[in-house]
């Protein structure tokens, strides 16, 4: 009973994590209809950035997030302006986007093994006291709570940014039809590049403590992230920010009780059910999409 | 489409042979001097792999427009099935061959459903597909049979030279299947179900069909090429043959430079890729992941189309 409820709990903080991870794609993919592949190697940078400033300056990760999100939400601007209108100007900017994004991917990944080498890193869980507790029953990483309400509150935000303000308006504008709102005088490029500095920003914050729930930041971890966001927003649905959050659930419970139940193949059952959710249900669990006869 | 508007049935055949000798020569011409000029057979082997993975490819992506981001699920199947053949059940490599191109069909048909997907899910669920059959194959219960993370390793069946020549020849072979196809009725029904499948289908090309046949072909082509290549080997681990950046991307990368769903294209890609890819590993070590990563950057921004279709509108001609 309290193996079941370990995993219960466990994936519930999971979900959390994931949802937060995966929303930033989910949101770039929704907007601009570009499949950034390197999304993971923004999780990873964002990672390295937090365990830079715990080793040098010994912030605490959620202190560090106040230097985390301004930077990268400032990477993204230019960032924005030099790879995605110039993208989608090409005949087929959804496929070649996979391309320009996994050289992206590549780049980061090499600046990161020439600046950080390929030793694993980890954060401490001694920035987190008490270390454990105990809940229901259940003994937890406290860490890993904080972690579930950092990324609560990031999800919040950034669904009341979406559905509540004139700004999301816009944003929901392109998402349900690119050419109407463009009609309708939305300022594709502003609104594109909030978007994607976002998306960034919401996937360096769950690398701050990606190493602390996940795995341990190498330069190459990057391309499992991705594979994981990819996942959890496809089993949701691909474009919906919502759905984003259903998706995350399914795969951490998926993820979390095979980890407990059948150790040896945790990592392959949330793909199976990829591909068995994806095969049944092409648009995801939450989606609309029309799918090819 | 393509550059044979002769209608008469004798000028088409005389361009297709003239087309032929266009690819054949050069090739030849590669494969049988390249390891005289280099002094190394493994590299030649491997840009003779890369070059039926690019045909493959094409077929697919070139001329149908899927876009396959886990091909390399085939390469890595085919290298496993013809591996496994020879080092259980103590097969000839040329008997194990086989063998492993029906394990890719086997999987390709398995996979077929993932066609009715289109655009970036149809990318990311064979994504998914590649990574399900990697983590299987190097799953610690199935060490029995593939090894698990441990690998295979067959040293009795090594015989470099002998599967040099048939690789070479294949890489041949497939670059002129691909030229055939792209003059066929085939090859029109596979462009006419990329620019518009509907429309296909309307005007009585059972797209279905079609596109399944392409699938195929493509997943057999990639299955060979990984069980030639794996015997080369004599011993891999998964990783080795289940290399997502290596035989799916790299081979993208590939076939996009060169120009997708052209004859020549992804195999000029690949020739000048392959061949920029090695120098850089070479005297630029370090900085390889960064030095690509900007070229496949800079190659979308500035050339999504690929380089043949640019020359070729600047002189025209090549097709």
């Amino acid at each position: 009973m309290s193996l079941l409820l370990d995993a219960f709990l466990i994936s519930i903080l999971y979900a959390a994590f994931f949802s937060l991870m995966a929303l930033g794609l989910n949101l770039m993919f929704g907007v601009m209809r570009v499949v950034n592949l390197a999304h993971g190697e923004f999780v990873a940078i964002g990672s390295y950035a937090a365990i830079y400033l715990y080793s040098y300056f010994a912030f605490n990760p959620v202190i560090s997030l106040a230097i985390i999100v301004p930077l990268f939400l400032l990477i993204g601007f230019p960032l924005y302006f030099l790879l995605v209108p110039r993208l989608q100007k090409s005949d087929d900017p959804e496929m070649n986007s996979f391309i320009l994004f996994f050289g992206l991917a590549f780049f980061i990944e090499g600046i990161a093994v020439l600046e950080f080498g390929s030793t694993p890193r980890t954060l401490s869980f001694s920035n987190f006291r008490p270390l454990h507790v105990a809940f229901l029953g259940a003994t937890i990483p406290f860490a890993w709570i904080v972690i579930a309400a950092v990324s609560l509150v990031f999800i919040v935000f950034s669904y009341l940014l979406i559905y509540r303000t004139g700004f999301g308006l816009q944003v929901r504008a392109l998402m349900a039809n690119r050419y109407e709102a463009i009609a309708n005088g939305v300022n594709v490029n502003l609104v594109s590049s909030v978007i994607f500095s976002l998306s960034i920003a919401l996937a360096a914050v769950a690398g701050v403590f990606s190493s602390l729930i996940s795995f341990a930041t190498t330069p190459d971890i990057g391309s499992t992230y991705t594979l994981i966001s990819f996942a959890v927003i496809i089993i949701g649905a691909l474009g919906n920010p919502l759905a984003t959050v259903v998706g995350g659930i399914v795969f951490a419970f998926a993820y979390g009780y095979a980890d407990i139940y059948i150790p040896q193949l945790s990592s392959i059952i949330p793909f199976l059910l990829l591909l068995i959710i994806i095969l049944v249900k092409p648009a995801g669990l939450l989606g609309r999409l029309p799918r090819e006869f | 489409m393509g550059g044979s508007r002769v209608s008469s049935e004798k000028g088409r055949m005389k361009s297709i042979f003239t087309d032929s000798l266009k690819l054949l020569v050069p090739l030849a011409v590669i494969f049988a001097l390249g390891p005289v000029f280099t002094g190394n057979q493994s590299l030649l082997m491997e840009l003779a792999v890369f070059i039926i993975l690019a045909d493959a490819l094409n077929i697919i992506y070139g001329f149908t427009g899927y876009l396959p981001f886990g091909f390399g699920v085939f390469f890595g199947t085919g290298a496993y099935g013809t591996a496994i053949m020879i080092t259980h059940y103590h097969f000839q490599p040329l008997a194990a061959l086989p063998v492993g191109m029906a394990a890719t069909l086997v999987l390709s048909l398995l996979f077929t459903p993932l066609l009715r997907l289109s655009g970036a899910y149809f990318a990311i669920a064979s994504l998914a597909a590649f990574e399900v059959i990697y983590l299987a194959v190097g799953n610690t219960s199935l060490t029995f049979l593939t090894g698990g993370p441990y690998g295979l390793s067959f040293p009795q069946a090594y015989r470099p030279n002998l599967d040099y020549t048939i690789t070479a020849i294949i890489a041949i072979v497939s670059a002129l299947a691909v030229l055939f196809i792209s003059r066929s009725y085939f090859g029109q029904a596979l462009n006419a179900i990329r620019e518009d499948r509907a429309a296909a289908e309307l005007s009585g090309i059972n797209t279905l069909l079609y596109r399944n046949y392409a699938w195929m072909i493509s997943a057999v082509l990639s299955g060979l090429a990984g069980g030639l290549y794996g015997w080369y080997l004599g011993f891999f681990y998964p990783d080795a043959v289940f290399s997502l950046t290596d035989f799916s991307v790299l081979v993208i990368v590939f076939v996009v430079f060169g120009g997708k769903g052209t004859i020549y294209g992804p195999i000029i890609g690949t020739v000048a890729l392959f061949a920029l890819y090695e120098l850089v590993t070479l005297y630029f070590g370090n900085f390889l992941l960064i030095i690509f990563g900007l070229l496949l950057i800079l190659l979308i921004l500035f050339l999504p189309n690929g380089v043949l279709p640019m020359v070729k509108k600047v002189y025209g001609g090549i097709d």
